[in-house]
């Protein structure tokens, strides 16, 4: 109880006894028609105008509201598109394995390996603070370190380990994947953590009771029970890698690309029609991979 | 589980080293943002000053988490619970890269400025700004730690008497 709550929302606050003059049968309506308003406005509206424009036609006057496949064609005409995919989903797959290893391994020492209460908020506070700062700080960060006269090579250099600097660790996809894990890893630990420390410790120490040994209690008890907390994590992840372009630009050096980057230089080119339907596809991708980890973890049982 | 043996102090360096990790970048540009007035972006040092953090109130900085700090520790304040929300809340609406860099107009946010001093910066005022943005949210985070202990300990007091 004394552990800060996670990212993961809770619907017990919504299903109060409905009382006062309204129509008792009305009032659930009222008490969600809050999330409706901020969900419509902010989420339904914007993407329903991004799949509007998207069927557009753009003209040398400006963008004419027809409807239009053309810009789909476009889409899946050129061998750039699915390269680029390629490339967004093989940095998600990297990152993905990179964050969850991390993070499992994180969450379950916050979880069963510090004793004292205190100890386990105040190390959950260690490995959230950076979190809190600047995305591009963080990056940057990485630039004085990983350079070419960097700490790392200059350290490499030091110990004879190498003779010249190494090449590949800055504005590189390793610096990309690196720099992803380094801001994401967060995403994977918080969920699983939570997960983590709802497993009643009962079944653990029957498991050790029944001579169970401490790898069997984690692949049998520990695993199955996290696996709602992996499935959030994955999403976080998996999602704001596939829709990233600062972190791609910035640390590949303008050498890698991904979906993101794709569509923020068509808006740059203000080519908005292009950019919606890549935009519309990217989503419908992203949203199948979330609906694909859906159906292999029910995440629903641990809200 | 075990609380000692090899496996628990693996599993404890494992730790460290994440959280190595997650501070050795920051570590150094904190480091370097106290190079001297001569210093480069890179290391090595060159003398000790507190130059760029001058520098770095010279010209206007406009950032736009004052209101987003406030709004996140009343949030805090009403319920110790909803701290991780309150905080993830916070840091996305403070680190809003993405969607402002579309949506702003001359109106500049911190990332922003920041992002823009990445193309066109070459002095360690940019990692002034990163030490402070860091030392900020450190401030935030302990401010926020130390509200809820105080206001645990008070409920516990008020329930035992």
């Amino acid at each position: 109880m004394s552990l800060p709550a996670a990212a993961v929302p809770s619907g017990a606050a919504a299903t109060a006894p409905a009382r006062g003059r309204v129509l008792p049968s009305a009032m659930p309506y009222l008490q969600a028609l809050p999330l409706w308003l901020v969900m419509g406005v902010f989420l339904l509206i914007p993407i329903a105008t991004i799949v509007m424009v998207s069927f557009w036609e753009d003209q040398e006057t400006g963008l004419a509201p027809t409807f239009i496949l053309d810009n789909y064609r476009d889409v899946f005409a050129t061998q750039v598109t699915f390269t680029t995919y390629l490339s967004t989903l093989r940095y998600a797959a990297i990152v993905w394995v990179s964050t969850l290893a991390i993070g499992f391994t994180v969450a379950y020492v916050l979880a069963f390996h510090i004793r004292s209460t205190l100890w386990q908020m105040v190390l959950f506070q260690v490995c959230a603070v950076p979190f809190l700062t600047s995305n591009v700080i963080r990056m940057i960060s990485w630039i004085p370190f990983l350079g070419r006269n960097g700490l790392l090579n200059s350290t490499l250099i030091g110990l004879h380990i190498t003779d010249h600097p190494l090449e590949f660790l800055l504005f590189s996809p390793f610096a990309v994947v690196l720099t992803f894990v380094h801001l994401y890893a967060l995403f994977m630990v918080v969920p699983i953590f939570n997960t983590m420390m709802r497993i009643d410790r009962s079944l653990i120490e029957a498991a050790l009771d029944a001579g169970a040994r401490p790898i069997e209690v984690l692949r049998h008890v520990i695993i199955p029970l996290s696996l709602p907390g992996i499935a959030i994590g994955t999403i976080f992840v998996v999602t704001l890698v596939m829709g990233d372009f600062v972190t791609v630009q910035m640390m590949s050096g303008g050498q890698s690309a991904s979906v993101g980057l794709l569509i923020k230089n068509e808006i740059s080119l203000l080519q908005y029609p292009e950019a919606a339907a890549h935009a519309v596809i990217l989503l419908l991708t992203v949203l199948m991979m979330v609906w694909a980890i859906l159906r292999v973890v029910d995440i629903r049982k641990e809200l | 589980m075990e609380k000692s043996g090899p496996r628990h102090w693996l599993l404890l360096i494992l730790f460290a080293l994440f959280v190595i990790f997650l501070y050795g970048p920051t570590l150094t540009i904190f480091i370097l943002s106290f190079q001297g007035p001569d210093g480069g972006l890179t290391f090595p040092m060159r003398g000790v000053s507190i130059y760029w953090f001058q520098n770095l109130f010279e010209p206007q900085m406009v950032g736009d988490f004052g209101g987003s700090l406030e709004r996140s520790l009343s949030l805090a304040l009403i319920a110790p619970s909803l701290v991780g929300v309150a905080l993830f809340g916070f840091s996305l609406s403070y680190d809003e890269f993405s969607r402002t860099i579309m949506a702003a107009g001359s109106d500049n946010t911190l990332p922003l400025e920041v992002f823009a001093m990445t193309t066109n910066v070459t002095t360690p005022v940019l990692y002034a700004l990163g030490s402070m943005t860091t030392l900020f949210s450190f401030a935030v985070v302990i401010t926020v730690t130390l509200t809820v202990l105080a206001m645990r300990r008070k409920r516990g007091a008020k329930l035992a008497g």
